[in-house]
């Protein structure tokens, strides 16, 4: 069920998003805020999803606004070949997220080797960094505690800066 | 220890050291660790990581939290998804649909009778459940009884188990009517038709006594068989309380449901709900359905300016609306999107520019009729509206007019009174609906400089360079008169003509924002252009579109490229330049039409195209009187069978000084005014510092504008400053290369200054374009006259075959005096003097010359300003009476 219904979503969102690519627009630049808007009426739409309840739409919706954004992130990349890692553009991120100077490709690849040995951290990376959550939302999603979203959430942090400055050296 | 375990206690430990001063941190690792290095160095490194960025990662990657987002989708109070539940007699199989209300359900009827699809609307718990029962038991009958093929259907209602009331309606499969018309790409004239379907449909429910009280496209579905359906009718009477008293709970609630952009202003200020209302709203759905665009835009979504915007602002015009350019983020999802001229028009198979005059006039006052604010002012009926457009579909004058200034007038005073007491309903209506639209963003986004590269020919002859030219220069003159825009000029882009430079490359160097670039394919008549528009910071297209037409269209062509261009690039024009413009301009389509025929025929310079060009540009005229550009035509036609010698001095130049002096009236800063004027001060009031002014003037207000350079530079010649004159001349040329008449007239600037080879150059040249226009033998004649024997067989025959053979016999003089008496035997005539002083200054009978030339001055003959530099009068030169002539006409030295 649960899979599924990343599918049909995402699916949605990453045509929402090619769609932005391809139009002619003044700025061709992916907007993620105005994007998201796009995913919430996305799913307002969605006709044969039942969501199962509020904390699962928030855990998923961060799923997806990770997705999303990682892969646009990799896209850029590609498209500027040889260009070496992606870092966006101050100017950028100011105006669009508030991200400053994240290796959002890297970021999701420690991510990733995070949740092989510590898959509830990862799960509150995702809830607070890319779904935006307060420590209580994330520890409401998870039903865990707000004293262990803290503490993981500390550990992760450390844990992740070092696995990306590491490969960065 | 293994691995694992090593990980789970060195972050233990990474959580303990944090509790630890710094100082203690030596200490406690050395305590906790032991031996182990291997894990004090995983602590020691999580540490350092820790302490090197506390703020990694704490701020959001969006600025929308997921929550938020649930929060929007999920609406503040949960609920339960009531799929597989039965309702009735009918099992709901999915959610289609939730709103204020609560949720409507795709449901079958589950006692195994039929296969019957239907929509099961399930009202959620906290509404007025007994007043909705209570309405729902007097109306039902009603509603039950609106049996129309293109209404939905209320089939059924009642309580489910839970006592939460439902209803049963029809179910209807399709897109709402704006999507289905942009999807099937419906004309004007086929999204019409279809409205008036809806318009059927609503006089029906009207007949009998049902209001629908929420008419959105939303609530118009179009099946697979192009029928229009409209849901919900009289479900909005049926949830919500009498809407009649203002400040009541169900007031909100009602318009809780309703965007601002449909609501009516009886509705915004919790008035009486009538027929009326629905008329409104079914006149913003053909608003939206014909532009695109909604009548009115919110900035902020206050509850001020909902009152204000829809009770008292006017909405624009359709026609005019459709030049809007705007970012908006759609209802329903189905995308943000920036709606253009292009995009509008393309949706309707159409171009900006035709969509403009399909909308302008009836279209325009059809909507607006049903869009005013007084419910009484509107159409009394939607059969009414209905037929006011089959009207206008069949070509009949229709009954919608355009609001007076009188009504406006009564209208601003009735508005301001009683304004406060709805502002709280207002308020508190507003602020629920602001949680709803916050998502909704419109923007536009303005750039300021545009270069055009030079225009590609792409046609396989090389002879149709100048029309690819000529549109790059077209376009480089209209885009700069654009303000606040910054257009480089033709010498800075002319340097990439023939060059491959990638659209990017272009913009740096040139330093603009935009670069436009475009190709003409020519195949006899028909021409083909296309052109790309580029940002140059991502070399990123914005906008591509071709352009089919005649020769003879280029100039419409021209004018729409312009107008595509400034759309996308955003420009808003202030009222004063709107104002300037317009006064350039027209807005009629069909004076504009007369215009261009006006200014094709003009431009052939016949004496037949000059009289049918002030026929067209009279008529231009009598359509809109305010039409300055048409007078300065009317003008230069009069001017031109003037300096022909067509007609008199005061038959031409009169006529045409009060039809330039009314063009500068309507609009003092307008070049093609000043330059009409110009030429009339020039040969007609020979007010030589007059002349000079105005062409100055002209430039300076257009510096693009190549007759102004052509007659100045001809001025210049007469005046004998050469050097100026071939200058303008050039300049003339570089804008307007391949025109004939400018070519000969360099020609003849190049005669007056002695300077007779680079003179025959050009007049060859001109000759080579096979064109003859205007007077340009008789700068032939002129001179080979005076060139004499040289060269006379180069000469072409059909230039003045009796001249050519006079000069290669050597019987020139006997040539002279035939032409002479040829003149003498004519009847008297004020432009028989000018020419015979010519022939007699040339056979040297000086006395009898000057003689006729006095009469020449009295007769006004404007060949007169060319005394001082006509070659033809060298031998009189020495003459004090000839002096004199130049005195009294301020051309002495």
């Amino acid at each position: 069920m649960r899979d599924e219904l990343m599918t049909v979503v995402y699916n949605e969102l990453r045509q929402i998003a090619n769609s932005y690519l391809q139009r002619e627009r003044p700025n061709h630049t992916l907007q993620p805020t105005a994007l998201v808007h796009e995913v919430y009426l996305r799913i307002v739409g969605q006709e044969n999803v039942r969501w199962q309840n509020r904390e699962h739409f928030v855990g998923i919706a961060a799923q997806m606004m990770r997705r999303v954004l990682v892969d646009y992130a990799r896209g850029h990349n590609r498209e500027k070949r040889g260009g070496g890692l992606y870092k966006m553009s101050l100017a950028e991120a100011d105006r669009l997220l508030s991200v400053k100077e994240v290796d959002l490709v890297m970021l999701d690849e420690a991510l990733n080797k995070l949740a092989l040995k510590h898959p509830q951290k990862s799960r509150i990376v995702e809830l607070r960094f890319f779904g935006g959550l307060s420590i209580e939302e994330t520890a409401k999603v998870l039903r865990v505690s707000d004293s262990t979203v803290e503490r993981d959430w500390k550990f992760a942090r450390a844990w992740l800066l070092r696995e990306v400055s590491s490969e960065d050296l | 220890m293994n691995t694992l375990e090593r990980l789970e206690e060195a972050e233990k430990l990474f959580h303990a050291a944090l509790e630890r001063e710094p100082q203690e941190l030596d200490l406690f690792l050395s305590e906790s660790c032991g031996g182990d290095s291997a894990l004090r160095k995983e602590v020691e490194s999580l540490l350092t990581s820790y302490y090197r960025d506390e703020e990694f990662l704490q701020s959001p990657a969006f600025k929308l939290s997921a929550a938020e987002l649930a929060d929007r989708a999920l609406g503040q109070d949960e609920e339960a998804s009531a799929v597989g539940k039965r309702v009735g007699t009918y099992r709901l199989v999915r959610e289609i649909g939730r709103g204020g209300m609560g949720a409507v359900y795709l449901a079958v009827r589950d006692d195994g009778q039929y296969e019957q699809q239907v929509a099961v609307k399930l009202i959620k718990r906290g509404m007025d459940t007994d007043s909705i029962l209570r309405r729902f038991r007097n109306e039902r009958q009603i509603l039950a009884n609106l049996v129309h093929p293109n209404i939905a259907r209320l089939l059924d209602g009642g309580t489910n188990s839970d006592g939460l009331p439902f209803l049963v309606m029809e179910y209807v499969e399709g897109q709402s009517i704006d999507a289905y018309a942009d999807t099937h790409k419906l004309s004007t004239a086929e999204r019409l038709k279809m409205f008036r379907i809806v318009c059927a449909a609503v006089q029906y429910a009207h007949q009998n006594r049902v209001i629908h009280r929420d008419i959105k496209p939303g609530n118009i579905l179009v099946d697979r068989e192009g029928t229009p359906k409209l849901l919900d009718f009289g479900i909005a009477k049926l949830l919500h309380s009498d809407l009649s008293t203002p400040i009541t709970e169900a007031t909100s609630a009602a318009l809780r449901v309703l965007t601002p952009e449909y609501a009516s202003p009886e509705q915004v200020l919790g008035e009486p709900v009538t027929t009326a209302t629905d008329i409104y709203s079914l006149g913003v759905v053909l608003y939206e359905l014909l532009t695109g665009h909604r009548p009115y835009r919110f900035e902020k979504r206050h509850p001020d300016e909902i009152t204000k915007v829809v009770c008292h602002q006017e909405p624009e015009k359709p026609s005019i609306a459709i030049s809007r350019v705007e970012e908006i983020t759609l209802e329903g999802g189905t995308g943000l999107s920036t709606i253009t001229p292009a995009s509008v028009s393309e949706a309707r198979e159409s171009d900006p520019e035709r969509l403009r005059r399909r909308l302008r006039g009836d279209l325009d006052n059809i909507v607006l009729m049903a869009l005013r604010k007084e419910p009484r002012r509107r159409y009394a009926s939607a059969e009414q509206f209905s037929e006011d457009i089959r009207r206008h579909l069949n070509g009949l004058p229709i009954a919608a007019r355009k609001d007076t200034l009188f009504y406006r007038g009564v209208k601003f005073f009735k508005r301001n009174k009683g304004y406060a007491v709805y502002t709280l309903a207002v308020a508190l209506i507003c602020l629920l609906l602001g949680v709803f639209l916050a998502l909704f963003t419109v923007r536009i986004k303005t750039r300021e400089s545009i270069a055009v590269l030079p225009f590609v020919n792409s046609s396989d002859d090389p002879n149709m360079e100048y029309i690819s030219d000529g549109f790059t220069d077209g376009l480089i003159d209209s885009l700069s008169r654009l303000p606040r825009l910054n257009v480089p000029g033709h010498n800075s882009v002319f340097r990439y003509k023939g060059r491959s430079i990638d659209p990017q490359s272009a913009g740096r160097d040139l330093r603009v924002e935009t670069v436009l670039t475009g190709s003409v394919m020519t195949d006899g008549d028909n021409i083909l252009v296309t052109i790309a528009l580029f940002e140059s910071g991502n070399n990123q297209s914005i906008l591509s579109k071709q352009y089919r037409g005649k020769s003879s269209d280029i100039q419409t062509m021209q004018a729409e490229i312009e107008q595509d261009v400034s759309h996308r690039l955003g420009l808003l024009l202030g009222d004063e330049q709107q104002r300037q413009l317009q006064r350039r301009g027209t807005s009629n389509t069909e004076a504009y039409n007369f215009y261009l025929k006006g200014n094709y025929s003009w431009n052939k310079r016949t004496v037949e195209s000059l009289y049918k060009a002030i026929e067209y540009f009279q008529k231009a005229i009598e359509i809109d009187p305010d039409y300055a550009l048409a007078y300065s035509g009317l003008a230069n036609s009069y001017s031109l069978l003037g300096a022909y010698r067509v007609l008199s001095p005061d038959q031409s130049f009169a006529k045409a000084k009060v039809a330039a002096k009314r063009a500068l009236e309507i609009n003092p800063t307008l070049p093609e005014g000043h330059t009409s004027l110009a030429l009339i001060v020039w040969l007609y009031d020979w007010d030589w510092g007059g002349a000079d002014s105005e062409f100055r003037r002209a430039i300076e207000l257009n510096p693009n504008y190549p007759l102004a350079h052509h007659w100045y530079g001809l001025f210049l010649g007469e005046m004998g400053r050469f050097d100026e004159a071939v200058a303008e001349e050039k300049r003339a040329l570089q804008l307007d290369p391949v025109s004939v008449p400018i070519i000969a007239d360099l020609g003849r600037v190049y005669f007056f200054a002695r300077r007779y080879d680079e003179a025959l150059e050009q007049f060859m040249k001109a000759y080579g374009t096979g064109t003859n226009v205007g007077d340009f033998s008789v700068n032939f004649s002129d001179l080979y006259e005076q060139l004499g024997k040289m060269d006379a067989l180069a000469m072409p025959d059909n230039i003045n075959l009796q001249l050519k053979q006079a000069i290669a016999a050597g019987s020139i003089k006997t040539y002279w005096r035939n032409r002479l008496e040829r003149y003498e035997q004519k009847p008297p005539n004020w432009a028989n003097h000018y020419p015979e002083a010519e022939f007699l200054a040339r056979l040297g009978e000086n006395g009898r010359a000057i003689e006729q030339l006095n009469s020449a001055y009295e007769a006004h003959d404007h060949l007169m300003t060319q005394l001082k530099v006509n070659p033809a009068f060298d031998g009189l030169r020495s003459d004090p009476r000839f002096d004199e002539l130049l005195r009294r006409m301020n051309l002495a030295d």
